[in-house]
């Protein structure tokens, strides 16, 4: 059983705020994600979680004892540095077992420890080179192995993959999650690459500029982002936003870009009469964008990109883009297109708050 | 810079010539001092050159063992370079650990002195060098080896820092944190992770230390009595008023070379760059 708890955590570097009132519970086994831009704080709070940084405020619980100034040595927490930070001068073997050494583990017992963590990654054949002997996955298993054969409650990874190329990066993430499932360690792992969070956390921390701005899985994400920043953030292409203001008309509302006119769907009709007027940001992701003859937008078309299975169109309406997903319909560029939104698609965001209205 | 055709020619001649003049330049007192040693007459010059003396004999170096002080004199000079060596190597590591990695009130301060220090602390203990020697008088701690030892490793301590300082800035700090997080103290990330990274720097500091505490002539001759001689003061008494016993001389000179080149063929192996290659990536 392993939990963390963090509390209104608080990190200043001088006048910089990198973390802002941080509060997040990770449950027992799981596998949760810090992701964003760089400088958004994700490292730091992993960096007080390991106990290299020392919180300026607040709180950090391990299964409920509190941590927040515990040497990292005593912490039972194992890091993954994205770097891989292996000892150049041992061999593999000697990198894993460093944190035995430092236990003064008997040699008998440390050799099979390494045996069996070296077993496990797959790297047994590789336990006498040194770090510049090996390829950069194997040195990745080498420090996954130094942070595994400790046992430790919990495990933390700054960016594991990021120097690991993009077929490899695909194989280590998928043998990552199967590792942690197996292990049952709970998992924090922070990245900026989204599609690396979506497709292994059991839930995704996103953060922005120190603050955390929505936790939960990785299809709620996507499907009901709170605000502006996940909208944007999560999902490839990232979601159309559109500027624009709410007005009524004969009973019902519209969301006016100024070129065209969109009506609100009904479920987000009752929450417009004091929006009326107001900027608001309309959301409608790419695939809700739908082509056909008689939608109420008219757009241009700007740019084709192929992806292979479907092709992402970038259209001009009035002073937006707009990103479509289509699998039929190829229009030419600059041609004038129709369009419309699906009903369901649209999400709507206050501009000021840049929450989202519900 | 490409050069082509005669002009590359009279380019590399001309390199050619230089490197054999610098070769000879360097390698000629090392020839004279040999030749000197094993002439079986007192002179440094002679009226023609000579590649291998006339009657060449070992006469000098049978005098310089086992004639002359010559081994009290070594024994005297190992004593306090090991002792410098190693309090150089100690304090300095620990010194160039910190100002490298922890913050704490004064630090610039702190390296700036060091730095200021680096640049004239020979010249100094020269300078003040009678005040250095009535303090030592009024403390009664004159003619002792390890008190010699301390002032050359004070003297070293300085510019060694700055030098271990600047090469342990080079190593990333994900080392240190990750041994931290394996459960190392600072001192054994020192030891396990440091040290053996660092072997390239800690042999030139090691080096150097050895050199300077090896050949110091000065302060040893004013600070030591005739029992507590290094070698190279032995050496200097040699030097007659009237005249001066040039084999002797030379091959005494030649013995006291010898450790030099037999510690930088030992420091030589681990001069080897590239060691924190491979660690890290990124």
């Amino acid at each position: 059983m392993a939990t963390i708890r963090l509390e209104n955590l608080y990190k200043k570097f001088g006048d910089v705020h990198a973390v802002k009132n941080v509060n997040l519970e990770i449950r027992d086994k799981e596998l949760l994600i810090l992701l964003g831009p760089s400088g958004c704080g994700k490292t730091t709070t992993l960096r007080m979680i390991a106990g290299l940084e020392v919180p300026s405020e607040g709180k950090i619980y391990l299964d409920g004892e509190d941590i927040t100034y515990t040497h990292p040595k005593d912490r039972k927490v194992s890091l993954v540095f994205q770097s891989y930070a292996l000892y150049p001068h041992m061999t593999a073997s000697q990198n894993i077992s460093f944190p035995l050494m430092m236990k003064r583990t008997p040699r008998r017992k440390m050799e099979e420890q390494v045996k069996k963590v070296a077993v496990l990654l797959k790297i047994d054949h590789l336990l006498r080179r040194r770090p510049k002997e090996l390829s950069g996955g194997e040195r990745q298993r080498v420090a996954l192995g130094r942070a595994i054969v400790k046992e430790p409650k919990i495990f933390l990874m700054d960016e594991p993959l990021s120097n690991v190329d993009a077929k490899l990066r695909v194989y280590l993430r998928a043998e990552i999650k199967k590792l942690q499932k197996e292990l049952g360690i709970t998992t924090i792992y922070v990245t900026h690459d989204q599609v690396e969070a979506m497709t292994i956390a059991d839930r995704i921390g996103v953060m922005d500029r120190g603050e955390l701005k929505q936790v939960s899985t990785p299809e709620d994400l996507y499907n009901n982002p709170q605000n502006l920043f996940v909208a944007s953030f999560i999902g490839s292409p990232p979601m159309n936003l559109i500027n624009g203001r709410v007005v009524e008309d004969s009973g019902r509302f519209f969301f006016d870009e100024g070129a065209f006119r969109v009506e609100i769907p009904p479920k987000l009709q009752k929450i417009c009469p004091p929006l009326i007027g107001e900027e608001v940001v309309l959301g409608i992701r790419a695939e809700d964008v739908v082509l056909n003859g008689d939608g109420e937008i008219n757009s241009a078309l700007v740019s084709v990109e192929p992806l292979g299975y479907e092709t992402l169109l970038i259209l001009k309406a009035g002073r937006s883009v707009i990103r479509a997903i289509t699998r039929g319909l190829m229009p030419l560029i600059e041609e004038e297109v129709q369009l419309s939104f699906k009903k369901e698609g649209i999400f709507l965001f206050d501009k000021k708050t840049e929450k989202r209205c519900v | 810079m490409k050069i082509a055709g005669p002009q590359r020619a009279v380019f590399s001649l001309v390199i050619t010539i230089l490197t054999v003049l610098v070769l000879i330049a360097v390698v000629f007192p090392v020839f004279w001092i040999i030749t000197t040693a094993i002439r079986p007459f007192p002179t440094i010059s002679v009226p023609k050159f000579e590649l291998i003396p006339k009657n060449a004999t070992l006469e000098g170096f049978r005098w310089v063992l086992f004639e002359s002080s010559f081994f009290l004199w070594l024994k005297n000079s190992l004593i306090v370079s090991a002792i410098t060596v190693t309090l150089t190597l100690f304090l300095t590591i620990l010194g160039a650990y910190s100002f490298s990695r922890f913050r704490f009130w004064g630090k610039e301060s702190f390296l700036y002195g060091y730095f200021i220090a680096s640049q004239f602390v020979g010249a100094f203990g020269i300078t003040a060098l009678i005040a250095l020697y009535a303090f030592l008088a009024r403390l009664g701690v004159i003619n002792s080896l390890i008190i010699l030892a301390l002032i050359y490793t004070s003297g070293g301590i300085p510019f060694n820092t700055w030098l271990l300082k600047t090469y342990f800035d080079t190593l990333p700090k994900d080392f240190d944190e990750a041994a931290l997080m394996d459960g190392a103290s600072f001192l054994k990330v020192i030891y396990y992770v440091f040290l053996p990274i660092a072997r390239p720097a800690l042999a030139v500091v090691a080096l150097f230390s050895f050199m300077g505490s090896w050949s110091e002539f000065i302060l040893a001759q004013t600070l030591l009595g005739p029992e507590n001689y290094t070698l190279p003061v032995g050496l200097w008494g040699l030097v007659g008023r009237w005249e001066t016993p040039w084999n002797h001389f030379a091959a005494m000179a030649i013995l006291f070379a010898l450790p030099i080149v037999v510690f930088f063929i030992i420091a030589q192996r681990y001069l080897v760059a590239g060691l924190a290659q491979g660690g890290i990536k990124g």
